[in-house]
């Protein structure tokens, strides 16, 4: 589901990766957001934290299977999302 | 290109950690660890740290060194003195384990030297829980 | 000029005062250090002269530092990385020159003295080493640049290097280990003072000026 107004959209998204968000995937989302304008924001149960800082995504210790809310505010939101979609949801490296 | 230089006192703590942070990069990043005495035991090797020190500074942009504890932290000063300070060398007053993870990925990146180093230092304040 | 050869003879008449000495330094060093100096200094400098033996480095530069890394590594306590110091960084300002001439030597050993007070933070009276080369470095680098050189003053830095090692002795210890025993520290002359003497009589030997 995508609530999107012309530079925000909220995603809902499973994690797919079988390596989860751990050490690898947190550094490759990190390094591809990098060129990211917009603000990406991950939410998991209760905590809210910035996707381009590795160590908050490694911090929240998401699994496989798990459900994070992807919040993406500025100018270049459907990029972003579609980096974030292609780490979270990707079947391996 | 930068480079990373992670010390410890224990070779199996240098070892894993530049394999765990060589696994969160992709890219232009050369990453060395010096661990244990030159018996292999709890230490550090004051000459190796030197070497490996003038070493990734004449084949990187700049080194980012980052030390575990009081004489891995001593043996790096000692040998920024001993090599007169050069000034693409900087300690990162940072926690090793996060410190080096979130050095790699930001070196990784192509930010500079200073801002790698701040990025590092950056991790003192992260909450865990 | 000092070719590698008078770098060797230097290393060689310095190892040579530190295994001659190596009991009177270790009692100077006992009586406010922790007794180790010249075990450690005459290790140190075998090591240095096994490695020169071993590697045959063929430039001023690379003597000096194959003998720092020596130090630096088979010397326990503060000396190893003050004495590393003193010789890397003299091996950096060497550079791959093939002959050193009494300007880059001064500017060598300025450099050295740098990184020693760079090391241990102490100043001159503060009884350390610092209390003789500084003066003997200043005394050095003011007449070589007045065009005097090395072989010229020999006798005036060996006496320079002598007195200001003799007169840490009513001095009290404010830096390193000898500085916790406070006003005890005083009536003993200074081990790593003494063996900086050594450092500047081997120098001024290996000319054959003396």
């Amino acid at each position: 589901m995508i609530m999107a107004d012309t530079n925000k959209i909220v995603k809902k998204i499973v994690v797919t990766n079988p390596e989860g968000l751990h050490a690898r995937p947190a550094g490759k989302l990190v390094k591809l957001l990098s060129g990211v304008k917009s603000s990406v924001t991950i939410k998991y149960k209760d905590k809210e934290i910035n996707a381009k800082s590795v160590l908050s995504i490694m911090a929240l210790g998401i699994n496989p299977g798990e459900e994070i809310e992807v919040i993406i505010e500025g100018e270049d939101v459907e990029s972003a999302l579609k980096i974030v979609e292609g780490v979270v949801c990707a079947e391996g490296n | 290109m930068l480079s990373i230089l992670i010390l410890s006192h224990s070779p199996d703590i240098a070892r894993g950690l530049k394999e765990m942070c060589l696994q969160m990069i992709s890219g232009d990043v050369t990453i060395e660890a010096v661990g244990g005495t030159k018996e292999g035991n709890l230490g550090i090797d004051a000459e190796l740290v030197l070497n490996k020190l003038q070493e990734l500074m004449a084949n990187s942009d700049g080194v980012v060194v980052l030390g575990d504890i009081g004489s891995t932290i001593l043996a790096a000063k000692n040998a920024l003195n001993m090599l007169g300070f050069p000034a693409n060398v900087c300690i990162a007053d940072a926690p090793l384990v996060e410190g080096a993870v979130v050095a790699s990925v930001e070196a990784s990146l192509g930010s500079p030297l200073q801002e790698v180093v701040k990025k590092a230092e950056e991790v003192k304040s992260l909450n865990k829980l | 000029m000092y070719d590698a050869n008078y770098f060797r003879r230097f290393i060689e008449i310095f190892a040579k005062y530190l295994e001659e000495n190596k009991e009177y330094l270790t009692r100077l060093d006992a009586a406010i250090g922790d007794g180790d100096h010249g075990i450690n200094m005459d290790r140190g400098a075998k090591a240095a002269l096994d490695r020169l033996s071993s590697t045959n480095p063929k430039t001023p530069g690379e003597i000096m530092r194959t003998v720092g890394m020596a130090l630096l590594s088979s010397v326990g306590g503060a000396a190893g990385p003050l004495y590393g110091t003193i010789f890397m960084r003299m091996s950096l300002a060497f550079g791959n020159r093939d002959k050193i001439d009494d300007k880059n030597l001064a500017t060598a050993l300025e450099q050295a003295l740098l990184g020693i007070k760079g090391l241990g933070k102490a100043e001159v009276g503060d009884k350390t080493m610092v209390d003789v080369w500084e003066p003997v470095v200043n005394f050095l680098k003011e007449n070589i640049e007045n065009g005097r050189t090395l072989p010229e003053i020999c006798e005036e830095v060996v006496a320079l290097a002598e007195e200001r090692m003799k007169a840490t002795i009513p001095l009290q210890a404010r830096k390193g280990r000898a500085s916790y025993l406070g006003e005890r520290s005083i009536g003993h002359q200074d081990p790593g003072a003494t063996s900086s003497y050594y450092f500047f009589r081997s120098l001024c030997e290996a000319i054959g000026g003396r």
